[in-house]
């Protein structure tokens, strides 16, 4: 068993520290993981309120309402903090800009929905018998209201509701006005908006509390199916099915399974690869023609398939560093430079000389870590430092000179970091960055292949102490997928991405036992899911404070 | 069951349902300030009310080339710099200051250069455990501390406004945005010119079939929203109480919206569509033009009395490319960087880059004299919107090649009604006076009761920018 996973992660950021001058690129040591006595029990964070992704309220809106509901929602975009946007979901607050978009998008989601006569007569499921029918407006505030709460509601909010729907009654539609108001408004509502866990205290501990059926049956469903959760798992919670670990492995199990969990874990992906933005890119129109938003949206769809294929598979997730296939349309196979596939996608095999392996070379990755007119070793590198090993680069002191040197003087990237890393100050930080980054070098900043920079061969060869030697790319992806330290972090960001925060120490301990467990499982990923999700880690909460 | 439409004449008439569930909470807007409504000089409502002040923040991103800002001479006679010199028709509508120190600076250039020069407290790093960097302000930004202390009832308590969409936006809320009504609440720049109209006049627009009873049963659903929120208050952490507190300000900010009485101003026509961007490429000057021109109106109606507007952002991530190599012959690699973002150039070449980074700013003041030309073209009192201004202007570092933080580029113009100097010209700080003096004297310079406000700025992570000394040379 790993006992001390966090030191498998910042190993890097010791070797930063010690590998220049002194001073220059020290972190602050008080951020960082300290793994003398891990505390004996797993104390998870203390609840916040999360808000929930444009992407979630959308197909929430969906399953609530139907498609032609969620065609016109209109959810206000996130946001991300630390690398993903549920930690920013669960620290940032409200604003008048999104008070302004969720009202608007409500009250749309809400007229198209009444359009829908039989799905709304089905929540109704009563005949109204006066404009203001306080008994039909019940049976539809408590059926609606639970769907969308994702619990029952209690007897003040369902008073409140049928007040309202009573007074919506008086508009031009009568009683389905009374309806639509209250529709729109529950939509509106900080109940639907945030995941609310108040959890129910713990029988014995006075330091957790455990979460309820419902608000279990809620983080399952959106990390999952990335949705609100449907009638059948209210059902199974209200039942009692989510309240114990076997109970909420059953059901993992079932949903991890299901058609629905595939794009919901490709969000996880999208945000951990940093694929969001690939469609918007710019890159210089003169230098790469070929590149458009349609090339883009190629390029991330192959890094979503090369994941998809290993997780599908349930074989070890570091197979996506190390994927020797890939996925291909006609757009990138022009631009891989081989030969068109005969379907839409097509499995392929790069050729040999190109030394690709997995997402890290995929066209996506390459494009994304790199500027507008040329690539960068550094974002590169610190893309591999940061996402797969955890570990990050403080920033330039002030004052530093940043500059490198013109390409006439120093033809490849490697030459001008050279003169760049003389200078100990700047070498202390970009040591690790830079040597990771430029073994990528053959790969241009759309992706492309070449060997040359300026008419001068590129070396790709890199090494770094206790990472260990390698001579391109595709050695690379092997030395990262042979490391703890990689799958350590695969968990550490699974987890930020689903709790909604950078783990605290006293969460530790969990996951040393899941680790452990994770590599009985083959490191599967949808095996660590499971795990995950019926951990106690996951099951409770910290008491607020 | 079938679908039955209840009698038409059971439902309420819209008139009843708005006096009945509005009360009398709307608010009156938008009136210009017309000749007959001032006293004999023009400085005051003919009652003895003073006119409106307005705050307004402005920036662009990645500092400036020293060499060519900073002017040679000062005092009110100085000498126009290279960059400054685009500013030239309102030479005598602001004050250079030069020479100041951010007391809050010396941990991460560009994130120092905003929370320093934009709230007066040191941010919040977000970077624990080896997660990606992160950034918030340490407090509120100056914008959304002149909401809170103007106490002026407007249908907008305030407008965050940018012209650029290439933004750098994975280094937290410090980056993102000018405006934050607190650590954790980021208000973000809204870039499309369409839907600032929208958001500015669109309310007033007519509403065929729905019209003041829609308004009436919007508040009355917010009125239930909003009690679900007060009990969720009980329920939660401390931090989430606070959270729900934003939450809940944020609704009661959407009824006042709901409803507001359309301003009796002339709007102006709705822009086309602008926010066009093709491979980075977009029209800056244009978008910049018609979002000066939307929000000297919004001041002009009294939609809002505070703005912050951000040209360009932090560290650079949009391209120049109206600035066509052939500007800079010296350099024939200028070819290959023509479509590089801003940010990129700043770090490679030396030579190319300090000619490069010129232009650019040289650019940015041809969009803050636009501005500035909006806001002084129209006329309030004795004097023009611009004299019952404040207008603190700003960039994000010193110099972008070596993230340089002493001596930032920093204007105020405006006059606020006469609380700034006027006739300073370029004020350079022999002693490094701290950059948040100049935060305090805009603050204080347009609020009602200047003399309550004692403090500006504050502490955290080792660092202070607090002061009691307001700016003299710009506070009169």
């Amino acid at each position: 068993m790993v006992r001390f996973p966090w030191l498998k992660g910042h190993w890097l950021l010791g070797l930063l520290a010690a590998c220049g001058t002194a001073g220059a690129c020290a972190s602050d040591p008080s951020d960082e993981p300290r793994p003398t006595k891990p505390a004996a029990v797993t104390v998870p964070a203390q609840p916040a309120l999360r808000r929930i992704l444009t992407r979630h309220y959308r197909r929430s809106i969906g399953v609530l309402l139907g498609d032609a509901a969620e065609a016109v929602a209109s959810p206000p975009s996130d946001t991300q903090l630390n690398g993903f946007t549920t930690i920013a979901a669960a620290q940032l607050s409200f604003n008048d800009a999104l008070a302004s978009a969720y009202e608007a998008s409500a009250r749309k989601v809400a007229r198209a929905a009444m359009l829908d006569t039989k799905r709304i007569d089905a929540l109704v499921d009563c005949t109204p018998t006066q404009v203001a029918d306080a008994t039909c407006l019940g049976t539809f505030v408590e059926r609606f209201g639970r769907l969308a709460w994702r619990r029952p509601l209690t007897a003040e909010e369902r008073a409140d509701y049928v007040d309202l729907g009573k007074k919506g009654a008086l508009g031009a539609n009568g009683f389905y006005s009374g309806v639509e108001l209250v529709m729109a408004a529950m939509l509106e509502s900080p109940q639907f908006l945030y995941v609310v866990e108040v959890g129910k205290p713990h029988p014995t501990r006075t330091d957790v509390r455990e979460l309820t059926g419902y608000e279990i049956a809620t983080r399952l469903s959106f990390l999952l199916l990335g949705r609100t959760p449907d009638a059948a798992l209210l059902d199974a919670a209200a039942a009692g099915e989510l309240d114990d670990e076997a109970g909420v492995r059953a059901w993992a199990e079932k949903l991890v399974a299901s058609q629905e969990s595939a794009p919901a874990l490709r969000d996880f992906f999208d945000e951990l690869l940093v694929l969001g933005e690939l469609p918007s890119l710019a890159k210089d129109p003169t230098l790469y023609p070929e590149f458009s938003p349609e090339l883009a949206e190629s390029m991330r769809e192959e890094t979503l398939r090369i994941v998809e294929d290993v997780v599908g598979r349930d074989a070890p997730i570091t197979e996506i560093l190390t994927s020797s296939h890939t996925y291909l349309d006609a757009r990138l196979a022009n631009l891989y430079g081989v030969a068109p596939p005969t379907a839409a996608w097509e499995e392929t095999t790069l050729p040999e000389t190109q030394r690709r392996a997995g997402v890290l070379t995929s066209a996506a990755v390459m494009a994304r870590q790199a500027h507008t007119t040329s690539t960068s070793a550094t974002y590169r590198g610190l893309f591999v430092m940061e996402r797969f090993l955890c570990t990050t680069m403080p920033p330039p002191p002030p004052g530093v000179i940043t500059t490198l040197p013109e390409s006439s003087k120093a033809p490849t990237l490697r030459d001008r970091l050279a003169i760049h890393q003389a200078d100990p100050v700047c070498k202390a930080c970009h040591y690790t960055a830079d040597n990771v980054g430029l073994t990528f070098e053959r790969f241009d900043a759309i992706g492309r292949f070449r060997e040359t920079e300026n008419g001068s061969p590129i070396d790709t060869s890199g090494a770094v102490d206790l990472l260990g030697k390698w001579q391109d790319a595709r050695e690379l992806a092997n030395v990262l997928a042979a490391s703890e330290a990689v799958t350590s972090c695969m968990l550490r960001q699974l987890y930020r991405y689903a709790a909604g925060h950078v783990e605290v120490k006293s969460e530790w301990p969990a996951f040393n036992e899941l680790l452990a467990s994770w590599s009985e499982d083959g490191h599967s990923f949808r095996a660590l899911l499971v795990d995950l999700v019926s951990h106690e880690l996951f099951r409770r909460v910290g008491v607020p404070k | 069951m079938t679908r039955r439409k209840l009698p038409s004449e059971l439902a309420l008439p819209r008139r009843t349902v708005l006096r009945g569930l509005l009360g009398g909470s709307a608010i009156a807007l938008g009136l210009p300030l017309l000749e007959v409504m001032l006293n004999d000089d023009g400085t005051r409502h003919a009652d003895g009310s003073p006119l409106p002040l307005r705050l307004l923040t402005w920036m662009w991103g990645n500092g400036c080339r020293l060499e060519h800002w900073v002017p040679k001479t000062t005092g009110a006679a100085y000498e126009l710099s290279a960059e400054l010199a685009p500013l030239a028709p309102f030479k005598s509508e602001f004050t250079v200051l030069s020479g100041f120190k951010n007391p809050v600076a010396g941990r991460r250039g560009h994130h120092d250069g905003m929370a320093g020069l934009f709230s007066g407290y040191p941010f919040v790093a977000l970077d624990p455990m080896g997660a990606p960097y992160a950034s918030k302000f340490g407090g509120k930004s100056i914008d959304q501390q002149a909401v809170d202390l103007m106490g002026a009832n407007t249908m907008f308590k305030s407008l965050q406004i940018g012209v650029t969409k290439r933004q750098l936006a994975n280094q937290g809320p410090t980056l993102e945005t000018m405006s934050h009504r607190g650590s954790d609440q980021p208000l973000p720049m809204g870039r499309d010119p369409q839907a600032l109209y929208d958001k500015l006049f669109g309310a007033f627009a007519p509403d065929p079939g729905n019209g003041d009873a829609n308004a009436a049963f919007r508040v009355a659903a917010l009125d239930v929203v909003m009690k679900d929120a007060k009990r969720l208050q009980g329920l939660v952490s401390t931090n989430d109480k606070q959270r729900l507190e934003h939450h809940l300000e944020s609704l009661f900010d959407l009824q006042k919206q709901i409803l507001a009485i359309p301003p009796q101003c002339d709007l102006p026509m709705k822009p086309g569509k602008l926010d066009f961007d093709a491979d980075g490429s977009e029209p800056l000057a244009a978008i910049n033009a018609v979002m000066a021109k939307l929000l000297s109106v919004a001041f002009a109606c009294d939609l809002t009395r505070v703005a912050s507007f951000m040209f360009t952002g932090p560290s650079g991530a949009q391209q120049f490319d109206m600035l066509p190599p052939s500007m800079f012959p010296e350099f024939p690699k200028a070819e290959d960087y023509s479509h590089a973002d801003q940010h990129m150039v700043s770090h490679i070449s030396a030579a190319y880059e300090w000619a490069f980074m010129h232009r650019c700013v040289e650019f940015c003041m041809q969009n803050l004299a636009t501005m500035l030309g909006e806001l002084s073209a129209v006329t309030e009192g004795s004097g023009t919107m611009l004299d019952n201004m404040c207008v603190l202007v700003g960039s994000d570092v010193t110099e972008a090649w070596n993230h340089s933080e002493n001596d930032y580029p920093i204007l105020v113009a405006g006059r606020a009604g006469g609380r700034l100097k006027s006739g300073v010209g370029h004020y350079r700080s022999a002693l490094g006076e701290s950059l948040t003096d100049i935060g305090f004297a805009c603050l204080k310079s347009v609020l009602p009761n200047p003399d309550g406000l004692t403090e500006y700025g504050g502490e955290g992570s080792g660092y202070s920018g607090k002061t009691t000394t307001p700016c003299s040379a710009i506070l009169a």
